[in-house]
């Protein structure tokens, strides 16, 4: 079974999709599956069946990009995540005219703070809960800045909440639309949490970045918020870039771009009413 | 492809109104610059590294065309990094290049006595910073083929580049033949033909396409070298056969070959585009191209092992042996 998805800067079509994850994608992405027949699509995500005997015995897919394959073979029931993830790679892999970025991206007010974070940071769960506060989740992994104007992108992805988040955030929000929660994935169990619609997303622009927050959750820490002086700022961007490298002198050119335009703070926080207010802040 | 599209729309000033085709074309392109750079600059930490050993390794295929700045190289994405050393000197660059951070891969014992026994090449190294991959040739043909050539003959007529080695156009044309007839798997067959054309039209222009035919003829690559030359003149209709029949004469059967089973391979391959003539003769090709590389008393209990590996993948997932 095919599925076509329109995320806003990137367009995909699926093909052998199992048939519980449309259920599941239709709860998540609402008008953002429609038919692309005719535009072409960016990337086309093959999950091809594996052998015979996999077919009865616990079913597994492959995940294929132009028929390079990108994943291990997936159990069939824990496809939803790396649905996820493979939309990801296809980006990370293949867009070398935007700067990307491991962060995620939040806007208030026409100003965007991207917050890139290493993995257990607590980078989804903050943006999660932002984007049913009054922020709009641009994105909860990938900064996508536009190597000209140094704006950053929006894209209709649902947050990606893993383990205990997933509680945490249904707590905060239970009227909220979530994704069915996958167990046994390599990063344990994994929900998504869908927090805006179509239509909503539509309305969205590119924003200037304004802030740079690398956040820190501990459990029991006063909040802690320490300035990132331009070197650090510069060296924290390019750390946490996927294509920089790859970008040459154009990346260089935008990530001094957004150190000269934008303030950075690393901040080791233990509620979302201590940094909020913080944030914010930032912006007004 | 799409980078080489690119390099071939840039180079052919191509107005490109979709803004669909020029971000993917521009995301390709800058990819494959960034490519170019890092395997240029792998080449000249190699070179210094088996210098030091007082061995000049030769880059063949994907470096050697960024070094001798073949057209084929603009745009060209490559899996690894392939150079040629002398046989003899295979230990001392084994141990210099694992001294130097280059890792062997991990493989099955079956194919690592594949490689060591019937290959032309060491089995793959990576370097554990870089994550390059690395071939290292003691030849440009897998010695169980038979055919014995010339590498000492072949370094001498080497060419360099800032002090990095590269082979030859003659040999640079040559080598790509035989990767291209003597395949294992046709999946980039586009990307090989393209090769060979724009070899044969640097050949052509330098006026070394008679030495390439020499050259094909004394070692067994006479017919190799035709099937290729016949087949750029039914698709690009120019003479490149016809001018050197005298030298090179196929016959009408071989021609069938090429006209009825060839000339399906060289296309681009998708599973959106695929037809099945295209795996048929594809897999004509790769039945052909076993027979060609190893005697039947070798490739009977190879294809045998292929064989169970098959039918266990088919049952158990084709990655069971990942």
């Amino acid at each position: 079974m095919n599925l076509d998805l329109d995320t806003g800067l990137y367009t995909y079509r699926f093909t052998r999709l199992p048939h519980y994850l449309h259920e599941q994608l239709e709860l998540l992405y609402d008008k953002g599956l429609c038919d692309l027949s005719d535009v072409p699509i960016d990337y086309t995500v093959d999950l091809q069946t594996s052998g015979l005997f996999r077919r009865l015995f616990r079913p597994q897919r492959t995940f294929f990009l132009d028929s390079q394959r990108i994943f291990n073979p997936v159990p069939v029931k824990n496809c939803l995540p790396s649905v996820e993830w493979a939309m990801n790679w296809c980006i990370g892999s293949s867009d070398h005219h935007h700067l990307l970025i491991h962060a995620a991206v939040v806007e208030k007010k026409g100003k965007a703070i991207i917050l890139p974070a290493s993995q257990g940071s607590g980078k989804s769960t903050l943006s999660a809960y932002l984007g049913l506060h009054g922020w709009k989740l641009f994105s909860d992994e990938l900064a996508i800045v536009d190597l000209k104007s140094n704006t950053v992108n929006p894209i209709f992805r649902p947050a990606s909440l893993k383990n205990r988040s997933i509680d945490i955030i249904k707590d905060i929000a239970p009227q909220s639309v979530f994704s069915a929660t996958t167990n046994g994935t390599q990063k344990g169990s994994v929900a998504h949490l869908k927090t805006s619609t179509f239509d909503d997303f539509k309305k969205l622009q590119p924003k200037k970045i304004c802030a740079v927050i690398s956040p820190k959750y501990r459990e029991s820490v006063e909040l802690t918020i320490n300035k990132l002086n331009s070197v650090q700022l510069f060296a924290m961007l390019v750390k946490n870039s996927f294509n920089y490298s790859v970008l040459g002198v154009s990346g260089f050119k935008t990530v001094n771009e957004i150190v000269q335009r934008s303030v950075g703070f690393s901040v080791k926080y233990s509620s979302f009413e201590q940094i909020t207010p913080f944030l914010d802040g930032l912006i007004d | 492809m799409i980078a080489t599209l690119a390099a071939i729309v840039d180079e052919c000033d191509v107005q490109i109104n979709s803004s669909y085709a020029q971000k993917h074309l521009q995301a390709a392109s800058t990819y494959a610059r960034r490519q170019e750079q890092q395997v240029l600059h792998e080449a000249y930490l190699l070179n210094s590294d088996l210098n030091e050993i007082n061995v000049a390794p030769i880059f063949l295929k994907g470096a050697a065309y960024a070094l001798a700045k073949d057209k084929n190289a603009f745009g060209r994405l490559m899996s690894d990094i392939d150079i040629l050393v002398n046989k003899s000197s295979l230990p001392y660059v084994e141990k210099q290049l694992k001294k130097c951070g280059w890792h062997e891969k991990e493989i099955s014992n079956y194919d690592d006595r594949y490689y060591r026994q019937w290959s032309h090449e060491l089995p793959p190294f990576y370097h554990q910073r870089t994550g390059a991959t690395l071939d290292v040739h003691h030849t440009l043909i897998p010695p169980i083929t038979g055919k014995q050539l010339p590498v000492s003959d072949i370094v001498k007529k080497a060419k360099y580049a800032d002090d990095l080695g590269y082979l030859c156009i003659e040999w640079r044309l040559i080598h790509c033949i035989i990767h291209f007839f003597y395949n294992e798997d046709y999946d980039k067959p586009f990307r090989d033909f393209w090769d060979i054309k724009c070899l044969v039209d640097k050949a052509c222009k330098e006026e070394r396409i008679e030495s390439a035919c020499s050259i094909a003829k004394e070692h067994g690559f006479k017919d190799e070298l035709a099937f290729s030359l016949y087949l750029l003149e039914i698709k690009y209709n120019k003479p490149y056969y016809s001018n050197l029949a005298l030298t090179l004469n196929i016959s009408s059967w071989q021609k069938l070959f090429v006209k009825n089973i060839l000339i399906h391979v060289v296309v681009l391959r998708h599973n959106l585009i695929d037809s099945k003539i295209t795996k048929v003769c594809s897999f004509i090709m790769v039945v052909r191209g076993h027979l060609k590389k190893m005697p039947l008393k070798i490739l009977l209990p190879h294809t045998c092992v292929k064989l169970w590996r098959m039918i266990v993948g088919s049952l158990l997932g084709q990655h069971h042996f990942d």
